[in-house]
């Protein structure tokens, strides 16, 4: 394991798309965190209004202007950036939690197990996600962890089926078969053998997605069912900022909306690149 | 006579071939077919056959990996196939299986500690440094050292793999090896390397084998007995002096004259079998062997010949010794 994860890495350090994009992520995430070392308006980035410079339009003082309430919208892109990047994070990693155990159960007892699990992924599959999230949300209270919970609710069907579809190609291996003649306990082989050695996909797949669960995070939290005010994530910026963009305040929507473009396409540069890289027949192909 | 460690009688396993999507129906393969067969405390029978006959059904059905459509398997007087699952999965401590090929029958994730300590970590609970101790030991007896409890298999040599795959079958002591080809992907320098290591460990253990090959020069040196089998039937079983000595079986014979002999002043005539193995989905009526035996009589192709004791341990299934006995 550790050995292939160095390896792993060594062809991850040779994708310039990814590295360029790991570097932006991760300058996003130190932007993030130290968000109110770096930026002087601490207090307008975690809500507080100034009045008195309603609407700055970009500047020296303001590089991406500011909002209705005279908010600094570097400062309040960097303390969004929190809450938009861990949401995305978050609804993944719940996602993979849920999903992977069930799918790698149902894929190794089979039989009415796998009919009965897949039937309830297939019945979460049915829904528009967006809209069993909205559903999920309306009902749970417009929070942002109820919107993760939303969203993760919605997705881990699809690590459901991705934990199940290559939990049948490892249950094959001879390994499975001796591990079960030496009279090792099923859940036992699940966790150590199956599990270990389906995580790669699930990885590169979870990293393709947080990219697309911050979208949706960011699109909950537009029509008001995640993030709560006074605390801004980049859903909510471009929310607050729409109302004027036609009369001439561009800069409210356009910064957010780039901040989630930029970081969706990181991630999956970014997870491409580990797809590639994890893949030693994909490699050549560098 | 002593009872048998396992005793197995009229073992048939018989898999469902799927359909395809526009097939007419599914077909049934008999991988065995009305098999027995015995093995007693502290010997070895060396079971052999083409690739197709059934030899590695016959491992998993004995561990009970696969479920046998019928028959019966008693081991040490348990009929195995009477047991639940958690049942079996404790008799399993008491019998392991050796696969062909250990680098795909060991997980490429674990390193060798946790190879050897698995077996443990399934059937006993010990401290850690207890199981650290008791690992370096089994490495020890298989001819390995302390350094390859952190190896994992892709740094391992066949032959070393094959060691750790066995130290794994010897952690719990058990009283039964089965060894499905467990020298077929070694080089034959390794092979005898390896043989030997299975030789010395059953003196030291009193271990019994059921040694399940294609090779009849890997079994003889060291099996007591010699089973051979064809399309999921014991067709011949005697001592192995006796096999290569007295061979009776036209099947028998054949197969002893294409085994190579390592003396080139050993005239031998060959018995070149005329055909393939027919399928097992398919197998000719009355004596599976009549479509490629040399000695065919009409009744081959009408009666199934029963197994005859022609001489003391001496087993044969064919109508030319039905008369005699």
């Amino acid at each position: 394991m550790r050995v292939e994860v160095g390896s792993t890495l060594w062809f991850l350090l040779r994708d310039r798309a990814a590295v360029i994009s790991a570097g932006f992520l991760l300058s996003v995430a130190l932007a993030a965190v130290f968000a109110p070392i770096l930026t002087p308006y601490a207090a307008q980035g975690m809500g507080d209004p100034d009045l008195s410079r309603k609407f700055a339009a970009p500047g020296i003082e303001h590089p991406f202007g500011a909002d209705g309430l005279g908010r600094d919208q570097v400062a309040r892109l960097m303390f969004g950036a929190r809450r938009s990047l861990s949401m995305g994070v978050l609804v993944v990693v719940a996602a993979i939690a849920v999903g992977t155990p069930l799918g790698v159960v149902a894929g190794y007892l089979g039989g009415w197990v796998d009919e009965l699990l897949m039937r309830v992924t297939d019945v979460f599959l049915a829904f528009p996600p967006l809209l069993l999230a909205i559903a999920i949300a309306a009902a749970l209270g417009a929070s942002y962890v109820n919107a993760v919970a939303a969203i993760a609710a919605t997705w881990w069907p699809w690590y459901a089926r991705l934990a199940r579809a290559q939990t049948l190609s490892v249950r094959e291996r001879a390994y499975i078969e001796a591990a079960r003649g030496i009279g090792v306990r099923h859940r036992v082989i699940m966790r150590r053998h199956i599990l270990p050695n389906i995580l790669t996909p699930i990885v590169v797949q979870g990293t393709l997605d947080v990219g697309t669960a911050i979208l949706v995070a960011a699109g909950l939290s537009f029509i008001g069912l995640g993030t709560q005010a006074p605390y801004a994530d980049w859903g909510v910026m471009i929310s607050d900022g729409r109302l004027y963009f036609l009369s001439g305040r561009w800069w409210l929507s356009t910064f957010p909306g780039l901040a989630i473009f930029l970081t969706a396409m990181a991630f999956n540069f970014l997870g491409d690149g580990v797809r590639v890289a994890a893949d030693p027949r994909l490699r050549r192909t560098l | 006579m002593v009872e048998p460690l396992i005793k197995v009688q009229d073992l048939s396993m018989q898999f469902l071939r799927k359909a395809g999507l526009f097939g007419r129906g599914g077909q049934r393969v008999r991988a065995l077919n009305g098999l027995s067969l015995h093995v007693r405390a502290g010997e070895t029978l060396g079971v052999v056959g083409e690739s197709g006959c059934g030899k590695s059904t016959l491992a998993r059905c004995v561990l009970r990996l696969l479920q046998p459509t019928a028959g019966s398997i008693r081991f040490d007087d348990v009929d195995l196939l009477a047991l639940n699952d958690e049942d079996m999965r404790r008799m399993r401590r008491r019998m392991q299986l050796v696969l062909q090929n250990p680098f795909s029958s060991l997980n490429p994730r674990m390193n060798g500690f946790e190879l050897v300590a698995e077996p443990l970590r399934a059937h006993r609970s010990m401290p850690r440094k207890e199981m650290r101790d008791l690992v370096v030991d089994l490495l020890t007896e298989v001819g390995l050292s302390a350094e390859f409890l952190s190896r994992h298999p892709h740094q391992l040599s066949g032959g070393q793999a094959q060691r750790i795959a066995l130290a794994r079958a010897l952690a719990l002591n058990p009283d039964l090896i089965i060894l499905d080809e467990p020298t077929s992907a070694l080089d034959v320098s390794v092979q005898a390397q390896i043989i030997n290591l299975l030789v010395r460990l059953q003196r030291q253990r009193g271990l019994t084998y059921l040694f399940i090959t294609h090779d009849l020069s890997v079994v003889q040196h060291i099996s007591d007995r010699i089973a051979v089998m064809y399309l999921g039937k014991i067709v011949e079983e005697t001592s192995s002096e006796d096999i290569f000595a007295n061979p009776r079986h036209p099947y028998t014979q054949a197969l002893l004259s294409s085994t190579p002999s390592p003396d080139p002043a050993a005239k031998r005539q060959r018995i070149i079998l005329p055909g393939t193995v027919p399928s097992a989905a398919n197998p000719p009526p009355g004596c599976a062997f009549h479509t490629r035996c040399p000695q065919v009589m009409e009744m081959c192709r009408a009666r199934i010949p029963h197994s005859r004791l022609i001489a003391e341990g001496h087993r044969v299934s064919c109508h030319l010794y039905e008369a005699s006995a």
